[in-house]
């Protein structure tokens, strides 16, 4: 939205060329094979328990009949959940990299305090088919549709888990919920109780600071006060020279839980950030220089305050109510926003009889955005407000129990942005065995337009027409206030298998359809007095592009040891995006953002004395193809040794990207410079008391 | 081409999984029924216990007050198990006395009404007493095990624990939620 994409036009001109995808399921066969035939036969789960120890016991669910935690194998779409223990292990310190945890989660680091992060394609700073949030609350901004990653924090010993749904959640959670959610949930206030203090240091963040009180009020109710800072030192961009890039995030937040009966819940959480990002921008002048590339601090600050009341009337009856307010505000070199959110949220969720599992709710939403253009950026209104009214409804009715499940669900969304939206879901999960499930379902999610598409206007900038100062082009970027929403309709498939009690399989396939989705047309050329006398052109956003993706995500896991963990990710995506009638179709090309087609992952994490962790995690991905500017296949190596001197503390050291001194792992876009991902080390100290 | 990028990794997990690893018992799923559940806490709770020496020989018996309780299965698939080199035995109990000999006694739901009898019939006989029973830490029982999230936490009383002369291991103790004293439940 910053800057226009007239440098994209260019490279497109340029021409690419396209790589055939390379399917590597026979080799994952070929390798699980012999594993599969060398393991015993299952043991019952009751001594394996007994077993383990205490730590690892403490990280078992209970199976509960509540829809809200079902198991994972009974789940018929693609999830999966990275938990505290893993966010830990990692020794990661930004969310967007924790993302990484998770299977088929493209994750790119564009550069010091931008990432891309997309699933199932979408990518770019500003990937917008995605939804996500923090304990209920949505953290995309209206004004792209996509998330400022570097914004987001949290102290990360208070996250319970994120869960990360791969494929539309539309019918359930609504709009936005295009290719994915992912779902960041923290811990109780009871859970978090103590002091906690987390220091980091090292030569890329430098230095990184996180608190956590937590205390008591009574049996029943708890609190807990948590506070973050972080900076981010520059990045080389990938020629040597020093981007501009750096980073300072404070955040500050509160959370407390009251359980007056074992039946209600209350919970108030409340949070707060500001942070200083630098960006580089550029500005365009119908004079000579007609650019110059400027760099200016983007300033960015907000709040929040969400309450919620959780009521179980029996067991899996349970209604939830949940209300938040957000208020939102970036200053930066194009413009000036400010955001307020409230959001109304209410679900019940029963059983009804002995096979139907029903879940309905109802949403309110009402934004005002106070928008101010500035430099080259203009906004069509400076205020505006906009509402949504939704109702959703889902039965999963047990055809054969426990083993055949059919889900039925759809998501009614009125809102004033484009109308009302329907987006149903139909899933079926059978459960061939104890270990094995097969799940299908066909669903179709819509992507609302963001407010900047409909209401922005760009000068992109000024070319002198032989050199001649007086004749100008001018290319201009516009919204349109008329963009409909953009569809998909997916078709996924996965199966699920515990091979032995030790190894299990997740395998996913999706085919999404995309059908007017945003894309560009030209405008037609015309003469322009404002700013100064031009010839006027450049493009226009419209719904006119359509295409598909189709891919594969594989997981394996495998836990030779209680000690020992390996796991193994592969995913690989194609996109293809359809002929368009006209002459602009090159304008629409990355209608679903650019992505390696092929990321793995494998990780290990030891536990080779109760003190000590070694964790290894090895993330791949292959070359990203871009017109003028492709990104080499990479692979990182991070590696984490952690040492439990006394109860309550840990000492760690930590090293990231150790294969190579520097990668880059995504191209520049526009005026948003990318930087080389740098080696990096830094130890770490966390003190629980 | 990338396709080698790829390769590389894939023989070394494959390479990593052929290393020959008995396959200890371990569950891959992380989820399991509760009652078995608990009872792994139980006997895990045993190896970090040091009972008073009248009680630090011989078999290490578990006990359980309360007929037909959803525990009676799993606490008996302990029996033969060893703690500490010292052989598990079970046994299902109506009622307590200053003779009841069981190293670790839980106390089963439908002895709610009882509590405060039972633990004044257990005061100082080196009994490690646990129950899932709400409040039971604050009412003098020594540990509670709490379902939390539909996770397993526990609270350790830990002056009923002294009072009966039992020592339990900081490791036990760092995972817990610790009391002092007797709170209001």
């Amino acid at each position: 939205m910053q800057y226009g994409n007239s440098k994209r036009f260019a490279h497109r001109i340029m021409g690419i060329s396209k790589k055939s995808l390379v399917l590597t399921a026979f080799l994952w066969a070929r390798c699980f094979l012999p594993v599969h035939a060398q393991t015993p036969p299952p043991d019952t789960l009751a001594d394996p328990l007994i077993e383990m120890d205490l730590e690892s016991l403490m990280d078992i669910e209970v199976y509960s009949a509540s829809k809200k935690t079902q198991r994972l194998s009974d789940i018929s779409s693609a999830v999966f959940v990275i938990n505290q223990d893993m966010i830990r292990r990692s020794g990661l310190t930004e969310l967007p990299e924790i993302l990484r945890l998770a299977p088929g989660v493209q994750v790119s680091r564009i550069n010091g305090n931008a990432w891309s992060v997309s699933i199932r394609g979408g990518s770019g700073r500003y990937g917008d088919k995605l939804l996500v949030m923090i304990d209920g609350r949505s953290i995309y901004t209206l004004l792209f549709a996509g998330v400022y990653w570097e914004d987001q924090d949290l102290v990360l010993a208070d996250i319970d888990r994120i869960e990360v749904i791969r494929g539309p959640g539309a019918a359930i959670w609504g709009a936005n919920a295009v290719n994915g959610v992912i779902n960041i949930i923290t811990k109780t206030a009871a859970e978090t109780q103590g002091t906690h203090i987390n220091v980091v240091a090292g030569t890329v963040n430098s230095p990184l600071t996180g608190i956590r009180y937590g205390g008591t009020i009574n049996d029943k109710a708890h609190y807990r006060v948590s506070a973050k800072y972080r900076r981010q030192t520059r990045f080389d961009r990938p020629d040597g020279s020093e981007n501009y890039d750096g980073l300072q995030v404070g955040h500050g937040s509160f959370r407390a839980d009251w359980e007056p009966s074992s039946r209600d819940g209350f919970s108030l959480q409340g949070g707060m950030f500001d942070s200083t990002v630098e960006e580089n921008m550029v500005e365009v002048f119908p004079a000579p220089p007609y650019s110059t590339l400027v760099r200016k601090d983007d300033d960015s600050r907000g709040w929040n305050l969400v309450g919620s009341w959780s009521r179980q009337i029996r067991t899996g009856n349970q209604v939830d109510l949940k209300m938040y307010f957000d208020d939102a505000h970036r200053d930066s070199f194009f413009y000036s926003s400010d955001l307020d959110t409230f959001d109304l949220a209410l679900q019940h969720q029963l059983a009804v009889g002995s096979r139907h599992n029903v879940i309905y709710g109802f949403r309110y939403r009402y934004v005002t955005a106070e928008i101010e253009g500035k430099t080259n950026f203009k906004v069509a209104h400076n205020n505006r407000t906009d509402y949504l009214y939704s109702f959703f409804f889902q039965d999963e009715i047990a055809l054969l129990k426990k083993e055949l499940f059919l889900t039925l669900g759809s998501k009614f969304e009125y809102q004033s942005f484009t109308g009302s939206e329907v987006q149903p879901t139909l899933r079926m999960l059978w459960n061939v065995n104890d270990s094995n499930s097969l799940w299908a379902a066909v669903s179709r999610a819509v992507r609302n337009p963001s407010i900047g598409e409909q209401e922005m206007t760009l000068e992109g900038g000024y070319i002198p027409v032989d050199g001649n100062p007086d004749q100008l082009v001018g290319f201009w970027v516009v919204g349109n206030p008329d963009l409909d929403s953009e569809t998909l309709v997916a078709y996924e498939a996965g199966f699920r298998s515990e091979l032995t009690p030790v190894f299990s399989v997740d395998v996913a396939l999706f085919y999404n359809q995309y059908d007017n989705v945003r894309g560009f047309e030209l405008l037609p050329s015309s003469p322009a007095l404002e700013p100064v006398p031009h010839l006027r052109t450049g493009m226009k956003m419209a719904n006119n592009v359509s295409g598909h993706s189709y891919g594969i995500e594989l997981t394996a896991d495998w836990k030779p040891i209680n000690a020992l963990r390996f796991r193994a990710d592969y995913s690989t995506i194609r996109i293809e995006t359809d002929e368009i009638p006209g002459s602009a179709d090159f304008l629409n090309e990355e209608f679903a953002g650019r992505v390696p087609e092929a990321l793995y992952t494998f990780s290990m994490d030891w536990t080779p004395r109760p003190d000590m962790d070694l964790g290894m995690y090895l993330y791949g991905a292959s070359r990203l193809e871009y017109p003028v500017e492709p990104v080499p296949e990479y692979i990182r190596l991070d590696l984490r040794l952690a040492w439990r001197p006394l109860s309550g503390v840990e000492l760690s050291l930590v090293g990231r990207n150790l294969f190579d001194s520097k990668h880059t792992e995504y191209p520049s876009t526009d005026a948003l410079l990318n930087s080389d991902v740098p080696l990096s080390i830094y130890a770490g100290l966390t003190l629980d008391f | 081409m990338f396709s080698h990028c790829f390769l590389r990794p894939v023989l070394l997990f494959c390479f990593g999984l052929l290393l020959v690893f008995q396959p200890d018992q371990v569950i891959a799923g992380r989820q399991a029924e509760e009652a078995q559940l608990k009872a792994a806490y139980i006997y895990n709770f045993g190896k970090y216990v040091t009972w008073p020496a009248k009680m630090a020989t011989g078999p290490v018996k578990i006990c359980l007050l309360g007929r037909q309780d959803p525990m009676a299965g799993s606490l008996g698939k302990l029996a033969g198990k060893t703690i500490r080199d010292r052989d598990v035995t079970f046994d299902v109990l109506d009622s307590v006395s200053a003779k009841t000999d069981c190293e670790v006694l839980f106390i089963s739901h439908s002895r709610q009404e009882q509590l405060a009898g039972v633990l004044a019939q257990l005061a100082g006989h080196g009994v490690l007493t646990v129950s899932d029973i709400q409040g039971f830490a604050g009412r003098g029982g020594m540990i509670e095990l709490v379902k939390k999230k539909n996770k397993i936490r526990f609270i350790i009383n830990i002056d009923s624990v002294r009072r009966a002369g039992l020592i339990i291991s900081s490791r036990l103790l760092s995972l817990a939620t610790v009391l002092s004293g007797e709170q209001k439940p």
